[in-house]
C-alpha cells in the first residue's frame, strides 16, 4: 500500500514538474514577446511611413509625366509660331531695311538745303 | 492496469494538457499583442503620413505649375530671340547698305542736311564739323549751311571744318568749336541714339 502511495506520490511530482516547466516555458515566450512587441511597433510604424513615402514619390512622377504632353505641345507650338514669324519677316525684310535707310537719309529733308 | 495505475495515467494525462494550455495560450497572447502592437505603430504612424500625404499633394500642385510657366516662358524666350535675330538682320543689312548709299548723288545733300539739322539744334555762332575721311574731300559749302542754320536760329553762324576725322560710314558730328556742346549726327550716332524707335519700327514692318 505504502509502496502504491509512493508511486503516486512521484507521478504527482512528475506531473507538478511537467506544469512548472510550462510556465517556465510560457514565461521565456512571455519575455521574447516583450521585444518583439516593441519591434513589431516600430515595423509597422516605419512600414507605413515608407509606403506613404513612395506613394508621394509616385505622385511626383506621375506629375511630371501628366504635363510632359502640355509641355511638349507648348513648346511645339512655339517654334511653329517662330517660324511663321520667320517666314513673315522674310516677305518684309527687305521693305524693313529700305524703310530704316529712308528714315536716316530723310530725317532733316524738313530743312533741305538742296 | 490496477486503479492506482489509472490514477498515476490519469494525474500526468491531465499535467500534460495543463502544460499544452500554458503555452498554447501564451502563445496566443502573443499574437494578439504582437498584431494590436502593429495596430499601434500605424496608429502612431497615422498623422506623419497624412503630412507626408498633404505634403505630397501640394508639391504635385507646385511641380505642375512651376514646369508649365518654366516652358511657357522657354516658348516665349524661343519666339523673342526669333525676332531679336531678324531685326538683328534687318539692321545688319542697313548698315551693308549704308555703304553703297553714302556712294549716291543725293547722300551729299544728305549730309548737309544733317550738319543744318545739327547746328539748328545747338544754336551757337561758331561750329565745327567733324567728318570721316572721304567726305572731308566732299565739296561741301559750309557758308550756304551756316547761313541756313542762321536763318532758322536769327543767330549769325561760322562753321568750320575740323582737321580731325571720324571712323563711320557717314553723317557728321557737329559740335561749337570749344568741344563743350556735341551733335552726334553719324549714321551711327543715329542708328545708336534712336535704337529702340529703329526696333520698334522695324518690328512693326516684320511682324505685323
Amino acid at each position: 500500500m505504502l509502496e502504491v502511495l509512493n508511486k503516486i506520490k512521484e507521478n504527482q511530482q512528475v506531473a507538478k514538474k511537467l506544469i512548472n516547466d510550462a510556465s517556465i516555458e510560457a514565461e521565456k515566450i512571455k519575455q521574447d514577446l516583450l521585444q518583439k512587441s516593441v519591434a513589431a511597433n516600430e515595423e509597422a510604424f516605419l512600414a507605413e511611413i515608407t509606403q506613404a513615402e513612395k506613394k508621394a514619390d509616385d505622385l511626383q512622377k506621375s506629375s511630371i509625366l501628366s504635363i510632359d504632353q502640355e509641355i511638349k505641345q507648348i513648346l511645339s507650338t512655339a517654334e511653329q509660331q517662330a517660324k511663321e514669324i520667320a517666314f513673315k519677316a522674310k516677305i518684309n525684310h527687305e521693305k524693313a531695311v529700305n524703310d530704316i535707310l529712308d528714315l536716316l537719309f530723310n530725317r532733316s529733308e524738313k530743312n533741305d538745303v538742296g | 492496469m490496477t486503479s492506482a495505475d489509472a490514477l498515476i495515467e490519469a494525474i500526468l494525462s491531465e499535467a500534460h494538457e495543463t502544460a499544452e494550455k500554458i503555452i498554447l495560450d501564451m502563445k496566443k497572447t502573443v499574437q494578439v499583442t504582437l498584431e494590436e502592437q502593429r495596430k499601434k505603430g500605424k496608429e502612431r504612424a497615422r498623422e506623419i503620413v497624412i503630412s507626408i500625404d498633404k505634403k505630397a499633394q501640394n508639391d504635385s500642385v507646385i511641380i505642375k505649375l512651376r514646369e508649365m510657366a518654366s516652358a511657357e516662358s522657354k516658348a516665349k524666350w524661343l519666339i523673342l530671340e526669333q525676332k531679336h535675330v531678324l531685326i538683328e538682320n534687318v539692321l545688319n543689312q542697313v548698315k551693308d547698305e549704308l555703304f553703297t548709299r553714302i556712294k549716291t548723288d543725293k547722300y551729299v545733300n544728305v549730309l548737309e542736311n544733317l550738319i543744318v539739322e545739327g547746328g539748328i539744334i545747338l544754336g551757337a555762332t561758331d561750329l565745327e564739323v567733324i567728318l570721316n575721311e572721304r567726305d572731308s574731300t566732299l565739296p561741301l559749302d559750309l557758308d550756304r549751311l551756316a547761313e541756313k542754320i542762321g536763318e532758322k536760329t536769327g543767330t549769325k553762324t561760322k562753321i568750320t571744318k575740323s582737321a580731325k576725322k571720324i571712323d563711320v560710314v557717314g553723317g557728321a558730328i557737329i559740335q561749337t568749336t570749344d568741344g563743350k556742346i556735341v551733335m552726334n549726327n553719324t549714321f551711327e550716332g543715329m542708328l545708336h541714339n534712336s535704337e529702340s524707335e529703329i526696333r520698334f519700327k522695324i518690328a512693326q514692318i516684320l511682324f505685323t
